[in-house]
């Protein structure tokens, strides 16, 4: 029984899939990578968070705790600290365009680490979603489709990548509800819960300086802010059901029997609700809150939970919008993969 | 769609599955939900006593299982200790793999409870000739510096408010801006202090008063450059 149990398991990570997901979160997650590199450079503040003190960085440097931090081998001068940045930039464009994925998916990771590194005071959310989830892209064979990796491949070697492993996309399928169910489980405060009134919202739109606007405005629509505070809550700490909905819907025989609370459990796509949920949370944390590109990065992981026919679907849509032309579909998958 | 994988399983794929499996114990363990700060001088912080206040006292009131509020908070104390204890070895334990992945992280937005009586840092330059302090950042919502600020020194402000960090390092970069815009009156001293106010009661602001009582919070840090 248990072995037949792992033996499940493990052909669930080694299962295949075509590599269109992939492409689409390597371009969302890339221009939001970009962003954010922009957003600091069109500050002028990079040498500030990074550089040493007397090289206009405010403070001091200490060697960094991480093993893969590129500080252990340079000391941030102002000049490593642009060299490292604009560096950071074109492997970010690069990946975004799928041009040496692999390679370019390392540099940022590398680079990402050591920035985060040299700035914990100044860290915010947003940057440690971009350092795990730069780690999640070296692994992930991002630049199979859609991709100059894969138009030069097609147009010199007349190869086409038919399928690509399905795990890296189901690992950041369950980082993502591992961020949110972990934050939804920290709301453990008084505010968070009737015994506060909910008022955790009203509270957070009143912070100076992380919201956007004085607060007052929020009293005259109190109880929005309460199922606000409600929705929130419950969305995130729930959120940990939609990579098991997700999983569980896949059947490879239709006609195999499941049992009741499978069937249950996967009468719908929780995909759907959630998704929009988290769309509509995040586009009021940008209007509320001044919270750098935290929002656009969580975002822009949601394809991570397409499956490859929608994920080719947008693509197709985005490359009509664009007015560029779309390479052809993506090739059926073989009959049996492994 | 995914398909599932007919010919036998090679040795790599149950060693993959293996590293995953691994690699989501460890990054699951490592954020469970765990608090920057549980000492007593974290108890007795005004933000933390007002929460634990209000919790207990309502806590009692619809489940009066122990005697009193306190008692009720010192048991759940206890509970919290064992659990961060445990939580805290587990952490140790997992963090050297996550340091070489890359993915040690925390996710604590909005977490505990929204502050109720949020911190602003104030900034202010004696210049030279001077014997008064003058006001140089005025941080509050609407002024020109607050829109000025690059939201990433919220986060500084926020740390060094709980005593992480360098005071000195950030004012000596104060220091730093006032001298390259007033060349001709240096600075000879940096002041560093927080206005703590009070979210008002949404009842409150709708009667009209939505007055938030600042008051000058925590010892000023007064830094003066080394002669």
């Amino acid at each position: 029984m248990m072995v037949r149990c792992w033996q499940r398991y493990v052909a669930f990570w080694s299962e295949r899939e075509r590599p269109d997901a992939y492409a689409l979160v390597r371009i969302t997650f890339g221009i939001a990578l970009v962003l954010n590199l922009l957003e600091q450079l069109l500050s002028g503040d990079i040498l500030e968070f990074y550089a040493l003190p007397s090289e206009g960085g405010i403070f001091p440097f200490q060697r960094p705790g991480s093993p893969l931090s590129l500080f252990r081998l340079f000391a941030p001068t102002a000049l490593h600290v642009r060299v490292l940045v604009y560096a950071h930039l074109a492997a970010a464009v690069l990946f975004t365009l799928g041009c040496a994925t692999r390679l370019v998916a390392l540099v940022n990771f590398f680079c990402q680490v050591t920035l985060s590194e040299r700035m914990p005071l100044f860290a915010f959310g947003g940057d440690n979603v971009f350092r795990v989830y730069c780690f999640l892209m070296v692994l992930a064979p991002c630049g199979a489709a859609w991709s100059l990796d894969a138009w030069f491949r097609r147009r010199w070697q007349g190869k086409v990548t038919r399928s690509v492993p399905s795990w890296p996309r189901r690992l950041m399928m369950l980082q993502l509800a591992l961020i949110y169910t972990s934050t939804g489980l920290m709301k453990c405060g008084s505010s968070w819960s009737f015994m506060d009134g909910w008022s955790a919202l009203y509270l957070a739109v009143n912070l100076p300086g992380l919201a956007r606007w004085p607060g007052d405005w929020a009293a005259w629509v109190y109880p929005l802010t309460q199922g606000g505070t409600f929705v929130a809550k419950w969305w995130e700490i729930t959120f940990v059901l939609v990579p098991f909905n997700v999983f569980l819907r896949r059947r490879d025989d239709p006609a195999r029997p499941i049992g009741w609370v499978r069937r249950w459990f996967t009468r719908w796509d929780l995909r759907g609700p959630y998704l929009l949920l988290g769309l509509v949370f995040h586009l009021s944390l940008i209007v509320l809150f001044d919270l750098g590109l935290f929002s656009p990065v969580m975002l822009s992981i949601y394809p991570s939970y397409f499956h490859p026919e929608e994920a080719q679907r947008w693509l197709e849509q985005g490359c009509r919008l664009l007015r560029i032309p779309s390479p052809p579909p993506s090739p059926p998958l073989p009959a049996h993969t492994s | 769609m995914s398909e599932s994988s007919s010919p036998p399983l090679s040795w790599r794929a149950h060693l993959l599955a293996g590293w995953i499996t691994f690699h989501l114990v460890c990054v699951t363990i490592y954020v469970l939900p765990y608090p920057p700060l549980f000492d007593e001088a974290a108890l007795e912080h005004p933000e933390v006593a007002a929460e634990l206040k209000v919790t207990f006292e309502n806590l009692h009131q619809k489940i009066p299982l122990y005697d009193s509020p306190q008692e009720m908070q010192q048991a759940a104390l206890g509970l919290a200790r064992g659990y961060i204890d445990t939580v805290s070895r587990g952490r140790e334990w997992v963090e050297p793999y996550l340091r070489w992945t890359g993915s040690t992280q925390s996710w604590t937005m909005f977490g505990g409870t929204p502050p109720r009586y949020p911190l602003v840092l104030v900034v202010e330059v004696r210049p030279r000739g001077s014997k008064e302090f003058v006001l140089y950042q005025d941080l509050r919502w609407g002024t020109e510096d607050s829109a000025a600020m690059n939201f990433r020194h919220r986060k500084v402000h926020e740390n060094l408010s709980m005593g992480w960090g360098n005071m000195a390092a950030y004012s000596a970069y104060w220091a730093r801006r006032w001298n390259e815009q007033h060349p001709e009156r240096p600075a000879q001293a940096v002041r560093l202090s927080y206005i703590r106010s009070t979210t008002p009661l949404p009842e409150a602001v709708r009667a009209g008063n939505s007055e938030r009582h600042p008051t000058l919070d925590i010892l000023p840090y007064v830094w003066e450059p080394e002669r």
